[in-house]
């Protein structure tokens, strides 16, 4: 994909995203009957959430390496310390995640709840990274 | 670890910009590079070495130069 297209994917998704958002606010509000009418306040809370973030992202390009990276707009096609910055970032979500998927697992289990799902994506987590491993130290 | 890329940059009259146009890399990363917040690979460390006409050991150094 181009930088072009690439410039325009942020705020076209953006927009998709605040038109959905508005879009299930209110449907949600529907659904819930009488008691909890359609409120256009909140659809249009939530779509001016996005489209603030949108807001804030295009104020930054260019100042922000953070906000470039989001928008598409870096500064040259491969920069290593910003994919350094990226793998140690990815790394650290991953971290989080997984201490996330073992608390919830562990509630879920406390609460008397199914905590198949938790195992299951647990376990597909740790298989992933075991295999990465392999393959990054045979590459290596 | 240290380096002299500040001085050798100054020393041509370049920009950070221009440096890193050079090297194909972000203008902040030169600036992380000459603050030692970030340390180069070995091959971006070549590159530098390579542009101002140096052996890398010249350009980066374990120890301030007095």
């Amino acid at each position: 994909m181009t930088s072009r297209w690439l410039r325009w994917l942020l705020p076209g998704v953006g927009l998709l995203v605040g038109f959905l958002v508005a879009f299930l606010v209110t449907g949600r509000n529907v659904s819930a009957g009488p008691s909890r009418p359609a409120s256009v306040l909140e659809a249009i809370l939530g779509m001016a959430l996005v489209v603030a973030f949108l807001l804030a992202m295009w104020f930054l390009d260019g100042r922000s390496e953070a906000a470039m990276r989001l928008t598409g707009r870096e500064p040259d096609e491969r920069d290593e310390r910003l994919e350094s910055i990226n793998r140690r970032a990815l790394a650290r979500t991953a971290q989080v995640m997984a201490l996330i998927l073992l608390g919830a697992l562990i509630v879920a289990n406390l609460a008397g709840g199914d905590t198949r799902p938790f195992a299951a994506f647990g376990a597909v987590l740790a298989m992933v990274y075991m295999g990465c491993f392999g393959w990054y130290r045979w590459r290596s | 670890m240290q380096n002299d890329v500040r001085k050798l940059r100054e020393d041509r009259a370049l920009s950070q910009g221009d440096l890193a146009r050079q090297l194909r890399v972000s203008r902040q990363t030169i600036n992380a590079i000459e603050t030692g917040r970030y340390l180069p690979s070995l091959p971006l460390a070549l590159a530098i070495g390579r542009f101002f006409d140096k052996a890398v050991e010249e350009v980066f150094h374990d120890e301030p130069v007095a």
